[in-house]
């Protein structure tokens, strides 16, 4: 469970990026974080990863607190950066993806453990001794999902997940998330582009300006996100029900 | 956003932002130059002056100061290692220290160098215009026919804006690290690797993407440059810096 409290970010060139930000996600709950260009829906991401201090305010995660508070939350969090290149630091598939589980000090049979599950469960068992930069823009995203997976974290944080892939790259990536819920994660999900996931999700979050402007089951906020700058699906454009991008 | 500012440049209106770009260049690689000398004088002189210019650049400067901590470090680092590597008789006035004389002065005087051109090098980016600098760089090389002025202007041009864009590719690659522990790594070859492989990659293929954009948006070598008369008022701090130096190089010999 995430509890973010009176959350505000200031950037050193003074820009407020998140003001008074106050969402709770419960455990297992798949979370669509929506909002346009520069609304702070990176940054919020990047503070529950404990990878920015927030200015004012705080994220608690499964009720860790005390000192170091954010730092043993990172155990829980895993995040899936928006371009790929930036997270993949192996030069095979199989060194990139033990690169988490080496960090963590566990033991060597635990790290092949680890990383075979994780090559599995992202369909790269048959690329796992490729050069990373052989590999196609939807195998990246699944490697650098892999990564994460194999820390075994129980919140996953997706940055634009489907930006630069094609259909077929986003329904992979969609299909893995699903399971990945499915298997119990709490998922949250940064996008501009709401019509690719909004199908699956259980809530969706509005940023606008960095302040959470709604907050609630997408059927419920798809007429009012126009409001905020976020161009509502097709289906409900249309008027007609749920559609799902993995419909084939 | 913007989570380092240093190395960018900063809009403003003070007489550094409005100052001719040539000038500007042309200033700078005379600070430059006068800095490859060790020359007591001229150093307490660019000092001074560089503290002068950046309070009056109005820029923010506790920002600034807070983004190049991490370079003082390196700086300190090679102060260091002089005076611990450097042979030579010990201090007179603490003996005990298994630290030469030598070492303290040179280990000093690369410090307060180079701690200088790095200011001067923070303080011209955030007050010159790219396009500035690359144009202040073909005016410069215009009179030299064999030189090809736009292309070496247009690559120092690039090299700032590039020099500055790694560093935030930089940051973005250390947070994808640190999202996966590699703060915790303690070996220093393994984080240096997990560093430079993927800010290399990302690098090269933005290098690529510019020649790509730069070709497809026609870009020519053959224009003329168009720039404005260059006042003799803009001359004046040249001269007067110049002027400087000549007095405390021949009048104060150290």
């Amino acid at each position: 469970m995430i509890e973010i409290r009176n959350l505000h970010l200031r950037y050193p060139d003074g820009t407020h990026a998140l003001k008074g930000i106050n969402l709770t996600i419960p455990k297992g709950e798949f979370l669509l974080v929506c909002g346009p260009n520069g609304s702070g829906k990176t940054t919020l991401i990047r503070l529950i990863c404990g990878l920015l201090r927030p200015s004012a305010g705080s994220i608690q995660i499964n009720g860790i607190e005390g000192p170091f508070a954010h730092q043993k939350a990172r155990y829980h969090v895993g995040m899936v950066f928006q371009d790929p290149d930036s997270q993949i630091v192996g030069e095979t598939v199989r060194e990139d993806v033990a690169f988490g589980p080496e960090n963590l000090r566990l033991p060597q049979e635990e790290i092949t453990r680890r990383v075979d599950w994780a090559l599995q469960a992202m369909g790269l068992q048959g690329l796992s001794e490729k050069p990373c930069y052989l590999l196609s823009g939807g195998e990246k995203r699944r490697l650098a999902i892999a990564g994460v997976l194999a820390m075994g974290p129980e919140i996953i944080l997706f940055d634009e997940p489907f930006s630069n892939l094609d259909y077929s790259g986003i329904q992979e990536t969609l299909r893995h998330m699903i399971r990945l819920r499915r298997e119990g994660h709490t998922l949250v999900v940064t996008t501009h582009d709401v019509e690719k996931v909004i199908a699956h999700v259980d809530r969706i979050a509005v940023l606008h300006h960095g302040e959470l402007k709604l907050s609630g089951p997408p059927e419920r906020l798809v007429s009012e996100l126009q409001r905020f700058g976020v161009r509502p699906p097709c289906y409900a454009l249309l008027g007609r029900e749920k559609i799902s991008w993995l419909n084939e | 956003m913007a989570q380092r500012i240093v190395l960018h440049y900063s809009p403003g209106n003070s007489f550094l932002h409005r100052w001719d770009g040539r000038c500007k260049f042309f200033g700078l690689l005379m600070v430059t130059a006068s800095l490859l000398f060790t020359h007591l004088p001229w150093l307490l002189l660019n000092s001074a002056l560089l503290c002068a210019l950046l309070f009056f650049s109005r820029l923010p400067l506790r920002l600034f100061f807070r983004d190049v901590q991490t370079w003082f470090m390196f700086l300190l680092f090679l102060f260091l290692f002089q005076v611990c590597f450097t042979p030579g008789p010990r201090l007179l006035v603490l003996p005990w220290i298994p630290v030469s004389k030598d070492g303290f002065y040179v280990g000093a005087f690369t410090f307060w160098r180079l701690g200088l051109m790095l200011g001067y090098a923070v303080l011209f980016t955030a007050v010159t215009r790219p396009r500035e600098l690359q144009d202040a760089v073909v005016w410069l090389l215009k009179p030299i026919p064999i030189l090809p002025g736009r292309r070496i202007g247009l690559m120092v041009a690039l090299t700032f804006r590039f020099f500055s864009l790694v560093l935030d590719e930089a940051e973005e690659v250390r947070l994808a690290n640190r999202a996966r522990f590699a703060d915790r790594n303690k070996s220093p070859f393994r984080k240096a690797k997990a560093l430079i492989l993927p800010i290399l990659h990302r690098s090269f293929s933005r290098a690529e993407d510019v020649t790509l954009a730069l070709a497809a948006r026609g870009y020519r070598e053959d224009i003329p440059l168009m720039l404005a008369k260059l006042r003799y008022a803009h001359l004046i701090p040249l001269a007067v810096y110049l002027g400087s130096l000549m007095v405390t190089g021949w009048a104060i010999p150290v």
